[in-house]
């Protein structure tokens, strides 16, 4: 069995974080994690590109609010 | 993030726990833990890490403390922990601040405070300061005088605000261009300006304060085409590819390290597979590979080639190497191709014994610490026991490629200077001719064979010159009274009447010394009371003591002195020569002074020659 999308994903952002207690599920966006400034943004969306082997557009970036639009534009790459 | 510093390791599987148990060094093994933990290819991620556990650890490294602020043009957000850690590597302790980015101008404007008391503003400007409109006016020589003159002024008024350095960076070329080739040499063009503009900033390196990171030539080294970041430009206002942040923290980092005067100056080398291809004990001197016949032989030879290159600049080198030093001596004597040469290296430790702990003799051989050093060799095995137990020698990844271990050692930062000297490039030799002379007391039956084979000539000097003075006043530990004189006292010994002074230089069959003691006594009636003895220790063990006795002696017995009397005044360094008047004849007088009866005197045995 593969690993899910947002299992992979919950391990960035773990990692990002620095906090192994944090859970997202697809709702989950910036107003929940208090470290989640536009400073980390960037460097969640350049450490989930290397993660998975992908890189997201300017366009894509700017729509990438929630762990949801995470999910699927990374499977869109996928 | 991938970043290009091949000549680190990877971080080992257990890194995070490595770097949580740096918390709980103690205070003494705590920089060696830094300095190893510094020594890999350190991810952003990895760096942050780092830079928290030794927060939290409450320890601070002892290395030399640096605080840096950041001018930038740019975000520097990711900048400070990726700098800190790849302090660590050259045994500096950056603590980072930067102003929010923006016009580099304004920025200072708004710092003035901050700056003050910051050891090192960082200018990091990239092209997006000097974006053109579509005008070819906009970059021409008019508007490239005027770049030059207000980066000018910035480095000034931040010396002014109180700055103790500058660092102002060169500017890396965007991609592309207007017209193709002649863009370089079309002024109005981006890379005419840029180019230009870099020239001037390298000269800004001339001035007092002022050092210059290259970091064009990294971009280049890079890649521009990597390098750019054109969407994290827009998204974040990165100044370049956040891949190459451990890179570009590498290059300031070095810089400063340097600056600190803490490069390392000792290039360890392994044989057998490091400077040449094949095993010379299996292969014979014939068969290994080292030479123009074929491209092994080729990798090895540049490999040789950049190590000479950095001796040339003053970097020592020395073999440590499992092998038969015979074998390994006539290798370097015989090979056609051997472009090292055994008088090239300061020690060959060529022998079957640990190569930690031949290391470890290289370095107190030439008193250096161990955070000299720099280990090159091609085992896994032995880099890994290296690092294991010598945590502050740098040991450089070997790469899978023959022919880019070269690369390695042009392209580690360990060797990084602020300045070449003359002497930086004498100095190579000078250490060889040291270790020469320590090769030959290791060899020699006895010491007095060892000090008749040095060949030693003393030339009596009593010139009262500069050299004279320093070694009064900046002798520490061969110093019997550690009394210094002013500068209108040194004057004074040449016109008195009543002084005797006593001066020389010693050379050998190695080279000059140079003048290398010192001693002025005072007459009072038929005393001759020793103000101050000192030499140097590099010419420690000669029994150059005992001939300037001799010649002391008979200059005390000229003027009528009967009796010479010495003080030893303890300090904190000159434990050295607490015993000097005991081991020179000398009667305790019981009361802190030291006699010597001119009269029943008789010469001491010695191997230098006396010249006048």
């Amino acid at each position: 069995m593969t690993t899910s999308t947002i299992e992979r994903l919950q391990h960035v952002f773990r990692d990002q974080f620095e906090d192994d207690a944090i859970s997202i599920t697809r709702d989950t966006t910036a107003a929940d994690i208090e470290e989640w400034d536009s400073v980390l943004h960037i460097r969640l969306i350049l450490a989930i590109e290397e993660a998975f082997g992908i890189r997201f557009s300017t366009t894509e970036v700017g729509d990438l609010t929630s762990v949801g639009d995470l999910v699927d534009r990374i499977d869109a790459h996928l | 993030m991938t970043s290009s510093l091949f000549w680190l390791p990877e971080p080992p599987k257990d890194y995070k726990a490595r770097i949580g148990a740096v918390g709980k060094a103690d205070a003494a093994s705590f920089d060696g833990a830094l300095t190893a933990l510094g020594q890999y290819r350190l991810s952003d991620r990895d760096a942050a890490r780092l830079c928290r556990a030794v927060a939290e650890s409450g320890i601070a490294p002892s290395f030399p403390a640096k605080s840096l602020f950041v001018l930038s043009d740019s975000t520097t957000d990711y900048l400070p922990h990726n700098l800190t850690a790849a302090g660590y590597r050259y045994g500096v302790a950056l603590d980072v601040a930067a102003a929010p980015f923006g016009q580099v101008q304004l920025a200072l404007a708004s710092s003035r405070t901050a700056i003050g008391s910051t050891d090192i503003v960082l200018v990091a400007l990239t092209h997006f300061s000097f974006a053109a409109d579509a005008s070819l006016a906009a970059l021409d020589d008019v508007a490239l005088a005027k770049a030059t003159e207000d980066l000018s002024s910035l480095v000034d008024d931040c010396l002014a605000a109180g700055a103790k350095s500058v660092m102002v960076q060169t500017v890396p070329l965007p991609v592309g261009g207007r017209f193709g080739s002649i863009d370089r040499r079309t002024p109005g063009s981006e890379r005419w300006f840029l180019n230009r503009l870099n020239e001037n900033i390298l000269e800004l390196a001339g001035r007092p304060g002022v050092m210059v990171a290259d970091i064009d030539a990294l971009a280049s080294e890079i890649g521009l085409g990597n390098w750019h970041d054109a969407r994290g430009r827009g998204l974040a206002k990165l100044p370049f590819d956040s891949r190459y942040l451990p890179d570009y923290a590498d290059r300031i980092a070095r810089l400063v390290g340097a600056s600190a005067g803490r490069s390392r100056k000792l290039l360890v080398l392994d044989l057998d597979n490091t400077i040449w291809g094949g095993v010379i004990g299996d292969d014979g001197i014939d068969g290994i590979r080292l030479g123009p016949d074929d491209a092994l032989g080729e990798a090895y030879l540049a490999v040789q080639r950049a190590a000479l290159a950095l001796r040339d600049r003053g970097v020592v080198l020395a073999v440590c190497s499992k092998n038969d030093a015979a074998t390994v001596r006539e290798a370097f004597d015989t090979h056609p191709y051997m472009v090292l040469k055994q008088d090239h290296f300061v020690e060959i430790r060529a022998n079957w014994d640990d190569k930690a702990e031949n290391i470890v003799h290289i370095c107190e051989a030439l008193n250096f610490g161990l955070d000299a050093a720099v280990f090159l060799d091609d085992n896994p095995a032995e880099r890994e026991r290296v690092r294991e137990s010598l945590p502050g020698v740098a040991v450089l990844e070997f790469p899978a490629e023959p022919a880019v271990i070269a690369d390695t050692l042009r392209c580690c930062g360990y060797f990084e200077t602020t300045s070449v000297t003359r002497e930086d490039k004498e100095r190579a030799g000078m250490y060889a001719a040291d270790a020469e002379r320590a090769q030959a007391l290791s060899v020699s039956r006895s010491a007095d064979d060892f000090l008749r084979g040095l060949g030693m000539a003393f030339q009596i000097d009593d010139v009262l010159d500069d050299r004279f003075a320093q070694l009064l006043n900046k002798t520490n530990q061969f110093n019997l009274t550690l009394k210094r004189l002013a500068a209108g006292e040194i004057d004074d010994l040449q016109r008195s009447a009543d002084t005797i002074v006593v001066g020389g230089k010693l050379r050998d069959k190695f080279g000059e010394q140079g003048k290398i003691t010192a001693v002025v006594a005072r007459i009072e009636g038929d005393l001759g009371h020793i103000e101050n003895w000192t030499m140097s220790c590099r010419v420690l063990g000669r029994g150059v003591e005992r001939a300037v006795l001799n010649v002391l002696v008979d200059r005390a017995r000229d003027r009528g002195v009967r009796t010479l009397v010495g003080r030893y005044v303890p300090g904190p360094r000159n434990a050295l020569v607490e015993d000097h008047y005991r081991n020179l004849g000398f009667q305790d007088a019981g009361d802190g002074t030291w006699h010597l009866s001119v009269e029943a005197f008789t010469p001491l045995e010695h191997f230098i020659d006396m010249v006048r």
